[in-house]
């Protein structure tokens, strides 16, 4: 280990053992808005349950990418006691008044104030250190992941669930080492297939695509998108992830021996590596059976597109924070109908929320998720 | 001096008979739908013996159009008779099989048609006497879909008409 | 205490680098998914006056047929419905749409007045992502455009959904045969792209041939035996009037298509024997030869941009098909294929080519790039032939043969993925079809 990296934990150490001892890390009350349940519909109650988002304007078919969208619903059910209260009922706007093309603005009443606060909202975004068994999770993909073909036989909804499903066997570093080298050879293959990258990464790795979305306008760019990464990644992320979860590792089992935290930096590493492929492998695989392409254009058909959403502490995608970061080959309107076939593709497997570990809510609930048809094509 | 001349072709005809492909045809319509009454030995020089007895078309291998022997010495006859009788006109209809698609067996039909005409002029048949046409696979004589049927319906049908040249 | 504060502030901002980096999106990418109908429900459209509800009721079902012939598309029976749905403007419950698997729905409703007018409104949703799609949209006309209106509702949630361009509000012309298969009685018709509004355009005295409608829908070319030989005839679909378009010298010509805009045509002329492509100026008649080989070169199309036409010759020794830029050149063969290659036509696209192959005793209906590359076929039968390209380029109809002497044509349909091949359920034998533009 390198100088550099022995500054660094030490460091990261004190800045985290600091906090800790200033109690920033105890969870804060969570604020939950309450849903009066007597008024609300049976409806209204499932699509709050289901996380459906109100329905957008009409302007939803020009506006491509939704980023703005961060501004309306998400933002607006932060504040708890605002149109909870308000509409009690689905009101109709305006229902008499047009004899004139129907304009969409009348649907949006009912759907629009249930949109109620996710918890996830409130929850900071840094790694929760609620529980120790964060750190030592079991190192084999779980098995449950990889076979599920369907999200929808699976259900985890509450975040407790995930976590209490990873063992907390004390693993020795050799052995983890080893079976970390295990998955990762073994999903290799499939690696090659889908570029997938962890959790993490450098700064200064980080994808343009993403840190453009938002800040670009609505329109999708015809660019080509970077999807393939290099590979280094993975080796890179050791350097930065380890000393925070070394860091953490100490800190909580009170460890300051520089081997055993060497030890630990080591089964860090291998803890997020194995982690991700098998999860990810499992969000493809829970992914691929909504993707229908049946309906879609032959220019669709030719249009790789790059979804970006959010999803919540259970999993599920935030609808209304799905939007297209960019595509490649077809055009604008082939983008858009390629977009919102994958749109249905994580609405619908996604309704339940994903697989995924809670503990590590901060490296996945931010997704990309690129969306290639090529070998669907008519061969 | 005619008959024997006559009897001659007669025997020709039925020579040409054993060779299945080009030959002799048992008075076949043309497209025209003429009908024939009756053998018309009496009148040799009327278009039913023609039709019946000198033998008015040819046929052709799948996707062809150029003469076998059988088709020539067929054509030989009718040629012989043609310039004897000159006061028809000659329309030379080509025919197709199913087999083919329809604009392109019409355009065979004419290259068969044309290989019967070419022929019969080269053979002293007035080419102001002649022309041709194509019913491409229209006008089937036989309908069945084996090759029995098929090889009766690649044919030129050399129909008379009378008036003048 | 400064030191351990400056110390502090560096961890922290390693430390909040590394957050940052922890931040980044999770990357995935799918490449597998599946390829099955849209399932989509209409429930029974709201009729605004009790006068309208048996038209409501048609032109519901013409959408929902519309939609399903395409392949693409498949309904949910209203019986599986959650939701009533009785008024259009109630709002749209969704759970309800996807608890029964409808990933798309279509509401609308539909009133007469007593002058014969008919206004049909509609919204298309998208249940998954909870959302209307689009705005809603309402049509108004004669109740006698029932039909076209229906159409135009199918057109509009097709387009919307799948972006593909419009075409089922569209005509086909064809050739209605009768009677035996030596005999064949044979007249021009003209239908709606569902098969029905059938109305003859010509008498059966002549035989007649390959018809091909004008890009605006309103001229049909096609071959004629009238004269007792084969000549081109141009045909006013409005008035039924039709008239010869003469040729060089009156010769015979057949196999007539229409430039794109309508200005020119291209057909086979045949002069002793030899049949070669000419290109002609309908306002002028004046003329051109584009092939002269003494091969056979017939069954032209023009290129959507009309620079270009695709024909058929069998000047390799079989039929295969060849390229040529109308201004003139060699042409450029396409086809390398075991088999024959015959009656090519250009798609509305632009990029492919459907023909009839016959290969192993077998007719198929096949597509190609405009290079000869990426051949697929799509269907393949006893007898397959004269494929035509819906007015987006995604279908292909064309007529199919059964065998024997009973043996009669019939009008299939094929989507360009080579899935749905289908029957047009037509009261009478069919063939040659030639797909018209969408209506205006």
């Amino acid at each position: 280990m390198s100088i550099g990296t022995y500054i660094s934990v030490t460091m990261h150490a004190s800045m985290v053992g600091w906090l800790l001892l200033n109690g920033n890390f105890e969870s804060t009350p969570r604020e939950i808005s309450v849903t009066e349940v007597s008024l609300v519909s049976a409806e209204m109650f499932d699509i709050a349950l289901n996380n459906t988002p109100p329905e957008v304007e009409a302007s939803i078919e020009t506006a491509v990418a939704q980023p703005p969208v961060e501004e309306i619903a998400p933002k607006l059910s932060i504040k708890p006691d605002a149109p909870v209260m308000d509409r009690e009922q689905p009101v109709m706007v305006s229902p008499q008044d047009d004899k004139t093309p129907p304009q969409i603005s009348e649907q949006p009443e009912p759907l629009e104030d249930l949109v109620v606060i996710l918890p996830s909202e409130l929850i900071s975004p840094t790694v929760s250190p609620t529980s120790p068994d964060v750190l030592e999770i079991s190192l084999k993909p779980k098995p449950r992941q990889s076979n599920r073909i369907t999200s929808k036989t699976v259900a985890p909804s509450e975040p407790e669930v995930d976590i209490g499903d990873f063992t907390r066997d004390a693993v020795s570093p050799q052995e983890m080492l080893s079976s970390e080298k295990k998955p990762q050879t073994a999903t290799a293959p499939e690696a090659s297939t889908s570029e997938i990258i962890t959790e993490a990464e450098k700064p200064s790795k980080l994808p343009r695509v993403a840190v453009l979305a938002p800040e670009q306008s609505v329109r999708p760019k015809r660019r080509s998108i970077k999807i393939k990464l290099d590979k280094e990644q993975p080796k890179q992320t050791e350097q930065t992830i380890d000393p925070l979860a070394a860091a953490l590792n100490e800190a909580l089992t009170g460890s300051t021996n520089e081997s055993e935290s060497e030890a630990s930096t080591e089964s860090q590493k291998t803890v997020i590596e194995a982690l991700a492929p098998g999860t990810i492998r499992g969000m493809q695989l829970a992914i691929s059976p909504c993707w229908n392409l049946g309906a879609s254009s032959s220019a669709a058909l030719s249009t790789t597109v790059v979804v970006g959403m959010e999803l919540s502490i259970e999993g599920k995608p935030l609808a209304s924070s799905i939007y297209l970061v960019g595509y490649e080959g077809g055009d604008d309107a082939s983008a858009q109908r390629a977009f919102e076939t994958a749109q249905r593709a994580i609405n619908d497997c996604g309704a339940k929320g994903f697989e995924l570990p809670a503990d590590k809510y901060s490296a996945w609930k931010k997704v990309e998720i690129t969306f290639n048809p090529e070998r669907m094509r008519v061969r | 001096m005619r008959s024997i001349y006559l009897n001659v072709a007669i025997l020709f005809m039925l020579v040409a008979c054993s060779d299945s492909e080009g030959g002799f045809g048992n008075g076949s319509l043309g497209a025209d739908g003429y009908q024939g009454s009756g053998f018309g030995q009496d009148d040799v020089t009327s278009s039913t013996f023609f039709k019946e007895s000198i033998g008015d078309h040819v046929l052709f291998k799948v996707d062809e159009y150029t003469l076998n022997e059988a088709a020539k010495t067929a054509l030989n006859v009718q040629a012989n008779w043609l310039i004897d009788n000159p006061g028809f006109v000659i329309i030379i209809e080509g025919h197709a099989d199913e087999r083919g698609t329809r604009e392109y067996n019409l355009a065979l039909g004419f290259r068969r048609a044309q290989s019967v005409q070419e022929y019969l002029v080269a053979r002293g048949v007035s080419g102001l006497r002649l022309k041709t046409r194509s019913y491409g696979k229209e006008r089937p004589v036989e309908i069945c879909s084996v090759e029995r049927c098929y090889g009766k319906n690649r044919r030129a049908v050399t129909i008379l008409a009378s008036g003048s040249s | 205490m400064k030191r351990l504060f400056s110390f502090s502030f560096l961890v922290f901002s390693f430390l909040a680098g590394a957050a940052l980096t922890q931040d980044g999106p999770l990357k995935i990418e799918i490449t597998d998914g599946v390829i099955e109908p849209l399932s989509f429900a209409v429930p029974v459209f709201e009729a605004e006056n009790p006068a309208a509800r048996e038209i409501a009721s048609e032109i519901s079902s013409i959408v929902v047929a519309d939609l399903t012939s395409s392949g693409l598309f498949r309904e949910i029976p209203k019986n599986r419905f959650i939701a009533q749905r009785k008024t259009f403007e109630e709002p749209v419950r969704f759970p309800d749409w996807r608890a029964v698997n409808a990933q798309a729905l279509v509401t609308a409703a539909v009133k007469t007045n007593g002058s014969g007018q008919l206004t049909v409104k509609f919204r298309i949703f998208d249940i998954f992502s909870g959302v209307q799609l689009g705005k809603g949209t309402q049509l108004s006309g004669s109740t006698g455009a029932a039909r076209r209106m229906a159409h135009q509702v199918a057109d509009q949630v097709y387009k919307r959904i799948t972006g593909e361009g419009a075409y089922f509000d569209s005509r086909i012309v064809f050739v209605s045969e009768s009677g035996p298969k030596d005999k064949r009685l044979k007249r021009l018709a003209i239908m709606d792209s569902d098969g029905e509004k059938m109305k003859f355009l010509t008498g059966n005295d002549n035989i007649v041939l390959a018809p091909r409608i004008s890009s605006d829908g309103k001229k049909v070319l096609y071959t004629s035996w009238e004269t007792g030989f084969p000549q081109i005839y141009l045909l006013d679909v409005e008035t039924g009037r039709r008239k010869r378009v003469n040729t060089p010298g009156n010769d015979v010509a057949f196999s007539p298509r229409f430039s794109p805009d309508n200005k020119r045509i291209v057909f086979s002329y045949e002069r002793r024997g030899n049949i070669d492509i000419y290109l002609m100026e309908l306002s002028s008649l004046r003329s051109a030869r584009l092939t002269s080989s003494p091969f056979i070169d017939t069954a032209p199309s023009f290129s959507p941009d009309g620079r270009k036409i695709v024909f058929e010759s069998d000047r390799s020794g079989a039929q295969q098909l060849y390229t040529l830029p109308v201004s003139g050149g060699t042409p450029k063969r396409i086809s390398f294929g075991n088999g024959r290659y015959g009656t090519p036509v250009w798609s509305p696209r632009g990029d492919l080519i459907a023909f009839t192959k016959q290969s192993n005793g077998r007719f198929g209906i096949g597509v190609m790039r405009i290079d000869g590359t990426e051949e697929r076929l799509l269907s393949a039968s006893f007898l397959d032939e004269s494929p035509t390209w819906s007015p987006n380029g995604r279908v292909i109809m064309f007529s199919r043969q059964t065998r024997g002497p009973s043996g009669a044509p019939s009008i299939y349909s094929v989507d360009i993925t080579g899935r749905n091949l289908r029957p047009l359920n037509l009261r009478a034998p069919a063939s040659d079809p030639s797909w018209g533009p969408v209506l205006p």
